[in-house]
Parts: C-alpha cells; sequence; structure tokens
C-alpha cells in the first residue's frame, strides 16, 4: 500500500515537472515521460518556426499594423502555428497518463499503418512545408516578386548570381539603393530603385533626385550585409530581372491554392451528388450518371479552355472551373461506395432506431466511404496543379505579372537555352509538389485499404 | 393483457422486371403486450419482409404495401407520415437483425450509437446520453460498460456486438421489439446466452417480442404463440403448446420432424424434400402440394383457406 502511494506520488510529480517544460517547450515534457518521438516531431517544427519568428521578428511584429494584408495572413499564420504546437503539446502532456479508452479506431490503426511508410510520410512532410513556405512567402522570399531592381543589370541572372549595388548614405541617415549615380560638380544625382520588398507601387523608373555633395556621407559600392541576408539571385533572374526564387514562392501561393480549394470544391460537390444518387439509386440515379458519363466524355483540358476563354480568367474563376470539371469521378466512386453500403446492416438498424434519411447518409454511411474520398481527394491535388499549370502556360491562367508556377514556365519559354533557369525551376518545383502529393496519396491508400489490413 | 400490436391481411410485394414477387400476401397476426409471437418458417418465405413491413422499412422500389393494416395501439401505422413513423421506430417498435458483425457501424464506438436513439427519442444531454447507454450495457450483460462505451465494434466478440444491438433497440424502452434471427449467426452456447438475455428483459421492461426464426427450436424456448410461414403466407398459427403437439399443416409436422431428439436414433435428420418455391412463379393452388406427402389432387385447383382446427388453432390445409 506504501510502496503504491510513493510510486503514484512519484509519478504525479514526473507529470508536473513535464507539463512546466511543455508550457516552456512544446515537446520536452512528453519527452521527459517517454514519448520521445512525439516529443521530437513536436519540438523540431516548433523549434524551426520560433527561430523563423525571432529572426523575422520586426517584420513580424510589424505586420500586425501595417495594412499589407500578405504580411498579416504571414504573421497569423506564423502565430497559428506556434500556438497550435504548443496547445497540442501541452493537452497531451495534460492527458498523457489519462486512460484514453482501449479504443483503437480505424483511423488509429491507419495512422500507425502510414508511419511505417516512409516515402509518404516524407511525402506529407513535403506538402506541409510547402504550404508553410506558401503562407511565409512575404518573410521568405528575398525580393519582391515583381521588383525589377536596375533591369538593365539584373535580367538573365544565372542562378546564385548576386546584383551589387551603388547605395547612398545621406547625412540625416537616409540609406537609398540607387539604379545610377552621376557626379556633376557639387551635385549628385541618382536614381534610386524601389525599395526591393516594398512592392510594386511606384514608377518602374523613379525620378533622379539630385542633392549637393556635402549631404552626402558615403557612396558605397555594394550592399553587403550579414551574409545570410544577402541580396542574391539564389536561382536567377527572368527578362524582366525579376528574382525567380522569390517569383516561385509567391507563385506557389496560387499554384496550391488553386490544386487545394478547386479539389475541395470538386470532392464536396462529387461526394454529395454521388451521395444522392447512390442512396436513392432508380431514376435519380439514372439522369445523374448520365450527365457524369457526358461530361467525362469531353476531354477535361478541352472544357477548361473553353470555359475559361468566355471569361476573362481571374484566380476564382479558375478554381470555380476547375472544381466544375473535376468532380465526375468522385461522384462515381462515392456512389459505388454508397450502393455497397446501404445494403449494409447498420443502415438498416439506423432507419430502425427512426433516423432521418440525411443523417443516415450524411452521417452514417458517408463516414465509412471517407477513406477512398480522402485517397483520391490527395491524389487529385496533384493532377489539379498540373492542370492549372498547364492553364497558365498556354496563357489562360492567372495573369501577369502576379506569378504562378505555369506563367513563369511560359516566360522562360522564349529562352529555354540562353536562361534554362527560368523554366526549370518552376518546373522541378511543380515535379516536387506532384511528386509529393502522390506518395502521400499512395501512402494513404495502403493504410486505409482494408484488403491490406490485419 | 391487452392487444398491442394487429396486422391484418398485410400484403407486401416486389415489383421487378422479372415480375411481381408476393413476399407477404395476406399475412394477419396479433400480438398482446409482453406476449412473444414466434414467426417461423424456412429461409425466404418472408419473414422478414413482414416485420420490415411492421417498421414501414420496404426499400421502396421495388418494394410496396399494397393492402392490409397494421395497428399498434389502436394507431393504424400505414396511415402515419414518415416524420410521424421515424418518431416510432428505436421507440416504441425496435428491431435488432441477424448480422452481429455488420449491424453495427464500424465507425462509431458503441456508446455514440446507443446515445444516438436516446437522444434522438428523448430530448436528453449528451452526458445523461452517455449515462443511459452504460446503464444499458450494464443491463445488457455486458462487463467493464464504463469501458466498452468507448470501444468500436470491432473489439467485440459476435455475442457482445449483439448485445451491444440488443442494448441499442432497448434504450428507448418499446414497447415491441422484432427480433430477425437474432442468434442465427451466434454459436450455440451464445445463442442461449442470447435467448435467455431477451427473455429477461422481455420481463423487465414489458415488452412484446416477435422472434423471428426459422429455428422451431428456439420457438419452443421463447415463444406464447407461433405463427408459421410459408411462401408469403401464414399456414398455421396458435398456442406454442398446440403446435408442437398437434401440428396440423403438413410443413410443420415436417419443420418438427426436422429437429433433432435426444431420444431418438437416426442416421439422417429427417428433411421436407424440394425447394421453396420461387416467389416469382409460386405454384397453383396450395404452394405447398409439390413438397407434401399427403397431397391429393384437390390440392393444386384452389389455395384452401385457413380454418380453425380448435379455437385459437389455425391451419391452411384442406386434409388438416
Ligand atoms: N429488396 C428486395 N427486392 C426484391 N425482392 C425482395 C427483397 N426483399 C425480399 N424480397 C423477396 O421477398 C422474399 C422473402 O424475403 P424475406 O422476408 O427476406 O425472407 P425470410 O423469411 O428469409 O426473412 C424473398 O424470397 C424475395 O423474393
Ligand atoms: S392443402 Fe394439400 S398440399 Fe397443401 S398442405 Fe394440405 S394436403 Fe398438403
Ligand atoms: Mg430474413
Amino acid at each position: 500500500m506504501f510502496v503504491m502511494n510513493r510510486k503514484a506520488e512519484e509519478s504525479k510529480g514526473k507529470r508536473a515537472r513535464a507539463v512546466w517544460a511543455s508550457l516552456f517547450f512544446p515537446g520536452t515534457g512528453l519527452m521527459a515521460l517517454g514519448e520521445r518521438r512525439l516529443g521530437l516531431w513536436l519540438l523540431i517544427p516548433y523549434a524551426s518556426f520560433l527561430v523563423f519568428t525571432i529572426y523575422h521578428w520586426s517584420s513580424v511584429t510589424a505586420a500586425f499594423t501595417t495594412g499589407d494584408l500578405e504580411r498579416l495572413v504571414a504573421a497569423l499564420f506564423l502565430s497559428f502555428v506556434l500556438a497550435g504546437f504548443w496547445f497540442y503539446s501541452l493537452v497531451k502532456t495534460l492527458r498523457w497518463d489519462k486512460d484514453e479508452g482501449t479504443g483503437m479506431s480505424h483511423w488509429q490503426i491507419t495512422k500507425s499503418q502510414f508511419r511505417k511508410n516512409k516515402p509518404a510520410v516524407a511525402g506529407m512532410l513535403v506538402v506541409l512545408s510547402l504550404y508553410a513556405v506558401a503562407f511565409l512567402g512575404p518573410f521568405l522570399a528575398p525580393f519582391h516578386p515583381n521588383a525589377q531592381e536596375d533591369i538593365v543589370r539584373s535580367r538573365y541572372l544565372p542562378p546564385l548570381a548576386e546584383l551589387f549595388t551603388p547605395v547612398v548614405t545621406l547625412k540625416d541617415g537616409r540609406r537609398i539603393w540607387v539604379r545610377q549615380v552621376r557626379e556633376v560638380g557639387e551635385e549628385i544625382s541618382y536614381v534610386p530603385i524601389s525599395e526591393p520588398s516594398s512592392g510594386d507601387g511606384g514608377p518602374l523608373v523613379p525620378e533622379a533626385i539630385t542633392v549637393t555633395r556635402d549631404q552626402v556621407q558615403k557612396i558605397a559600392k555594394t550592399l553587403r550585409p550579414r551574409w545570410w541576408n544577402q541580396k542574391v539571385h539564389w536561382l536567377g533572374t527572368d527578362k524582366f530581372g525579376r528574382d525567380i526564387l522569390s517569383r516561385i514562392i509567391y507563385g506557389s501561393r496560387i499554384s496550391l491554392s488553386i490544386g487545394f480549394v478547386a479539389v475541395g470544391i470538386a470532392i464536396t460537390f462529387g461526394t454529395f451528388v454521388g451521395a444522392i444518387a447512390g442512396y436513392y439509386g432508380g431514376r435519380v440515379d439514372d439522369v445523374i450518371m448520365r450527365l457524369v458519363d457526358m461530361i467525362l466524355a469531353f476531354p477535361r483540358l478541352f472544357l477548361v479552355l473553353t470555359l475559361i476563354a468566355l471569361f476573362t480568367p481571374k484566380i476564382w474563376l479558375i478554381i470555380a472551373v476547375l472544381g466544375a470539371t473535376g468532380w465526375m469521378g468522385t461522384a462515381r466512386l462515392v456512389r459505388g461506395q454508397i450502393l455497397s453500403l446501404k445494403e449494409q446492416e447498420f443502415v438498416q438498424a439506423a432507419h430502425a432506431l427512426g433516423l432521418s434519411i440525411p443523417r443516415i447518409i450524411f452521417r452514417h454511411i458517408l463516414p465509412n466511404a471517407m477513406a477512398p474520398i480522402i485517397v483520391t481527394a490527395t491524389l487529385r491535388v496533384g493532377t489539379t496543379i498540373l492542370v492549372a499549370a498547364a492553364l497558365s502556360f498556354l496563357g489562360l491562367g492567372v495573369q501577369p505579372p502576379t506569378a504562378s508556377w505555369g506563367n513563369i514556365i511560359n516566360q522562360g519559354r522564349d529562352n529555354l537555352l540562353g536562361a534554362w533557369w527560368i523554366a526549370t525551376f518552376p518546373g522541378l518545383a511543380i515535379v516536387l509538389t506532384v511528386v509529393a502529393y502522390n506518395l502521400f496519396g499512395d501512402g494513404l491508400r495502403d493504410a486505409l485499404d482494408p484488403r491490406l489490413r490485419d | 393483457m391487452g392487444q398491442l400490436l394487429e396486422v391484418f391481411d398485410l400484403k407486401t410485394y416486389f415489383f421487378m422486371d422479372e415480375g411481381t414477387a408476393k413476399a407477404v400476401d395476406g399475412v394477419s397476426f396479433e400480438v398482446d403486450k409482453g406476449e412473444t409471437l414466434g414467426l417461423v418458417g424456412e429461409s425466404g418465405c418472408g419473414k422478414s419482409v413482414s416485420a420490415l413491413s411492421i417498421m414501414r422499412l420496404i426499400p421502396h422500389p421495388p418494394g410496396k404495401i399494397v393492402d392490409g393494416r397494421i395497428t399498434l395501439d389502436g394507431k393504424n401505422l400505414l396511415e402515419l407520415e414518415e416524420e410521424e413513423m421515424r418518431e416510432i421506430r428505436g421507440n416504441e417498435i425496435s428491431m435488432i437483425f441477424q448480422e452481429p458483425m455488420t449491424s453495427l457501424n464500424p465507425v462509431f464506438t458503441c456508446g455514440n450509437q446507443i446515445e444516438e436513439a436516446i437522444i434522438l427519442h428523448q430530448k436528453v444531454s449528451k452526458k445523461e446520453a452517455r449515462e443511459r447507454a452504460i446503464e444499458m450495457l450494464r443491463l445488457v450483460g455486458i462487463p467493464a460498460p464504463e469501458q466498452r462505451v468507448r470501444e468500436y465494434p470491432h473489439q467485440l466478440s459476435g455475442g457482445m456486438r449483439q448485445r451491444v444491438m440488443i442494448a441499442m433497440a432497448l434504450s428507448c424502452n418499446p414497447s415491441l421489439l422484432l427480433a430477425d434471427e437474432p442468434t442465427t449467426a451466434l454459436d450455440v452456447t451464445i445463442q442461449a446466452q442470447i435467448l435467455e438475455l431477451l427473455a429477461h428483459l422481455q420481463r423487465e421492461l414489458h415488452m412484446a417480442v416477435i422472434m423471428i426464426t426459422h429455428d422451431l427450436g428456439v420457438i419452443a424456448e421463447v415463444a406464447d404463440r407461433v405463427a408459421v410461414m410459408y411462401a408469403g403466407k401464414i399456414v398455421e398459427y396458435g398456442e406454442v403448446h398446440d403446435i408442437f403437439k398437434k401440428p396440423g399443416h403438413p410443413y410443420t409436422q415436417g419443420l418438427l420432424q426436422s429437429i433433432p431428439k435426444l431420444t431418438e436414433f437416426r442416421d439422417r435428420l429427417a428433411v421436407i424434400p424440394g425447394i421453396v418455391p420461387n416467389p416469382l412463379a409460386f405454384p397453383r393452388g396450395c404452394k405447398f402440394h409439390p413438397r407434401c406427402p399427403v397431397a391429393v389432387d384437390m390440392c393444386q385447383e384452389a389455395e384452401p383457406e385457413l380454418r380453425a382446427l380448435a379455437s385459437g388453432h389455425w391451419v391452411r390445409c384442406i386434409r388438416a
């Protein structure tokens, strides 16, 4: 009895310490409690995001006050991610020895199956990182995607090129990046270039400003801030002198969100239609499925091009069109699932309990069909991103100067041999995304497939 | 005891491309409060369709209740709106099914499934529903119910699942339980336990039961009254001891002979020769005549009517 008490006391103290640890450093508490793996999975991303936040501290805090929506979204994303990790880890620590029931749901089995599949986990991590990059674009991109610096000198720079820029430091403390400096007697005139991060506002070639020599403190040839802050064009520049890496980062938001939202719309609609067709059967089913067959008879790209050609291409239109042309496969899949599920006795049992038909369809039948739906959704994001990129490539996607992966490739097309980097890197980004999504989706399918279970 | 349910001249047909299957064709019976009616017959004779008709859960299309009256406590269920019928299902009439492996939804915990009906019909809070679910699980004899409510069906054995099914069906205190072959899929030992449990709960909760089975052994154990069905019609109806002592219909006699007896040694069990007729093409006259050992020519001409053999004992056979 006494021994047991002491043991209980000990474990209590251990838990309390773990909770404190989790309070200050998410994950560490769990590691102390022996949940090494989960702890690390929480600690590493948390620490990375924290370092990122501290490093960009001034921009992050500024984002909340200036009216720049992009930066505000990025800063909010950071806050939510950090808060999320913190909260999750704390809850996990607090409920560490709480008996969670011996309940081992299908999802838990799936999770452990999925974890064993390394390529799938890698795919999932890449996908998550891509979205993080897309959200944090304004903080991550070394340049504004549309900033041209000094176009004459900055265009077609190969990867890893640096553009040394003259900087005029005035006695009043202002420091201005300039395109050109001309000294005539006591007067110095300079043409400033727009601040790289200040967005696409301002004229392309700002007016020259003239000051007297004694207003100038220093003219340096180059700006050499700390090495990691160097303005290097890691992936080179395009024909307008815009930084490719920054354009890819900003373009990822377009490509990824189109993929995600369009698939979301398509899956939701397809699931709804398929569920109705499958459950009611008969004439309803006939009408819906013949419609599906009809739409499927057209090549998708043809449908998309026709629809978009009728209007001006705007991002919401592209999403809507990709959603509207992508639901049929899901409808078929869900219909098939529902057809077999509705004959199961648990559906009869649900009817016999007096549940309403919508409740039976959406709460009892559909969750049983969720696995294949999630798998197709994941696999479809990849193909939808490809279609969106193809559209952009054809000039029917998001219109320049807004960057999207497809239109960066399109702009690199005219100088593929001379400036190979323009089309290559966004192409690689597309490949990476699609491959990551496919690995992720395949892994989900393997984990969810009941035939592989047991 | 008063009458609870009256089924009168129920006709449920399935209209298909190949023709009309008269799955239930003019079935009448009564169930008193607290009583057990055994509905017995070979597979395909229309037992489940009768039960589903009472619940008004016949899949439409192709099925339809074309005629008859089903009266529960004075209300004709066939005249109710679907909305009102939903109020009755799971609340006044409940049903349990044959296949315990598939009659629970695999994605919900046992607790969730029981609670759903309770919340729907009794308009109580989630917490109260959970308490009631635990209480029900205890009532059906599931050990450690506080733990089991959080488990998923695949973690339970077949017998346990059938108990959960029963808990679910009885959670709103129905006055009538339709048990459609509740023990057919279970091991013999577990069968006995479940039957005993049902009998116990029936007394405890004062409910009537319609026990559907193809096994006269089960009927002998639990039923007060028996209706023997053949090809969509009731061929014999009466008190359980009358039927077992003086079976009037050759079909019932055949069923009784096919029960193994301890007192008698036989190489093979007696079986009724022939097969259940196809509901799309029933034979003319008495539907049993192709298999009947005592059939005469007249049997092929017109279908016999139910007639009283003794008081409360009805048989559909010209030679009985
Ligand atoms: N969903 C259905 N569609 C078509 N016919 C059906 C359907 N359900 C039942 N039937 C018909 O009703 C007959 C009786 O079925 P059922 O009541 O399930 O038999 P049992 O007595 O074995 O429970 C079957 O032989 C079949 O012809
Ligand atoms: S009516 Fe004729 S065929 Fe039918 S059960 Fe009686 S004896 Fe047999
Ligand atoms: Mg049946």
